[in-house]
Parts: structure tokens; C-alpha cells; sequence
């Protein structure tokens, strides 16, 4: 079993019902249940939108680029910008205590935490999560 | 979409999804508040850290006046992304 779709989106906040969409139209074959599906759109949400306000930093010239695969046992799904790219090393942990009424790096820490691997890729412009589905 | 409503002049109901898009229309209401309200999230699907943003900016500019915000209502999925943040020691959560 191989599946994929890839979408491509314009960097702007009024396009996050569609990635929502996109990513549950996606899972919905695979039949998840329903925390790790819930999980999956949450973490897809927060790389999207680090994608268009930091990464094009809202420009509406360059693109965010989401692309999806599943096969047997793992759901792939990677988030590109077309920005300068980031260090997520550089990115403050934001359950520090003096970092915990900060507002920054909790999309990052979110992701981090959620999916199962996470690699940065093209200088940080490509982030690729990975979620394990079975056993 | 999120809905934004309010039961009293003291309590905001929250309904659907609280992410980026939706922050600037949640920072409007969450502005208005004074002393101690709170959050109903019975009907909120989703919270991004968009919108844990808005709220902690929220709970912030409260303290300043000796007010805060309590949560209610967290399904399981929010109250996960609300763990997981560490914001089970930054807001009072029933």
C-alpha cells in the first residue's frame, strides 16, 4: 500500500481550514484511530503555519509545499517553505522556566514532541514528520 | 472557524478551532476582559500554539490587575496540547 498527495498553498493564515481538510481527506482511508489522526492534523496545522509566518514570513510571492505518503506501518508528511530557513537547535525550549511565559517555539516543541521522527531538511526549510501506524 | 461568545460579562465560550487564523478575532474578545473569567472549552475542537499564545497573553495582562483566566470544559485532545506545553501550571484548569 502506497499512498500520496502533494498541495501546494499560498502563504497565507485564511488557507489553514484547508490544510485541515487536506490532511483528514488524506488520513480517512487509512482508517487511524482517532488521537493519532487528531495528532497528525495538529502537528501538519503547526508546520504550516511556522511555514507561512516564519519561514515566507507571509510573503505572498513564495509557496508553502506539503507532501503526503503512506505506506504499511508509517504516514510521512513533509512541509516546505521557500524562506531563508532555521536552526531548530536555535529555537529556545519553551517549558524552560524561564521560557514558559514566552510566547515563542511552542509549534516547534509541539511538533517535536507528537510525531514519532522529525528531520530538517534544505537548512530548515523542509521539516519531514513521521507517524507510525502499525506495528 | 472559531466561534467566539460570551454567557456572561465574566465567562467565553469558545466553539470550533483556535488557530492562526482565528488568533486576531480571539485577541479581540480576550482584550475586552477584566478580573477573573473564564474559558469555556466545551465546544473547542482544536487549540493550536496560536492560540495558546492568545490566552497566555491573555493571562498575563489579567495578573497585572490581580485577575486571571479559569479553563473549563477541555476535551481530552486540547487538554493533551495544554499538558504538553506546560500550561497545566500556568492557568487553572477545572
Amino acid at each position: 500500500m502506497r499512498l500520496h498527495r502533494q498541495l501546494k498553498l499560498e502563504s497565507s493564515l485564511e488557507h489553514m481550514d484547508r490544510i485541515v481538510e487536506e490532511t483528514d481527506q488524506f488520513l480517512m482511508p487509512l482508517g487511524l484511530d482517532d488521537d493519532l489522526a487528531y495528532n497528525i492534523v495538529l502537528v501538519t496545522t503547526e508546520a504550516v503555519t511556522n511555514a507561512i509566518e516564519h519561514g515566507n514570513a507571509m510573503d505572498a510571492d513564495k509557496w508553502v509545499h506539503v507532501h503526503y505518503e503512506a505506506t504499511e506501518n508509517v504516514v510521512e508528511i513533509s512541509v516546505e517553505d521557500e524562506g531563508e530557513g532555521f536552526s531548530p537547535s536555535a529555537v529556545p525550549d519553551p517549558l524552560a522556566e524561564e521560557n514558559l511565559l514566552a510566547g515563542g517555539g511552542r509549534g516547534v516543541y509541539l511538533i517535536e514532541e507528537i510525531a514519532d521522527e522529525v528531520e530538517y531538511q534544505a537548512d530548515g526549510r523542509r521539516v519531514v514528520m513521521r507517524f507510525k501506524t502499525g506495528s | 472557524m472559531l466561534e467566539i461568545s460570551k454567557a456572561d460579562e465574566s465567562t467565553v465560550l469558545l466553539k470550533g478551532r483556535m488557530d492562526a487564523s482565528q488568533a486576531d478575532a480571539a485577541h479581540e474578545v480576550m482584550d475586552a476582559l477584566t478580573g477573573t473569567c473564564t474559558v469555556d472549552f466545551a465546544g473547542l475542537e482544536y487549540i493550536s500554539s496560536a492560540g495558546l499564545k492568545v490566552l497566555l497573553a491573555t493571562q498575563q495582562r489579567l495578573w497585572e490587575s490581580g485577575g486571571e483566566i479559569v479553563l473549563q470544559g477541555m476535551t481530552p485532545h486540547v487538554r493533551m496540547v495544554f499538558d504538553l506545553a506546560g500550561f497545566d501550571s500556568v492557568f487553572k484548569i477545572s
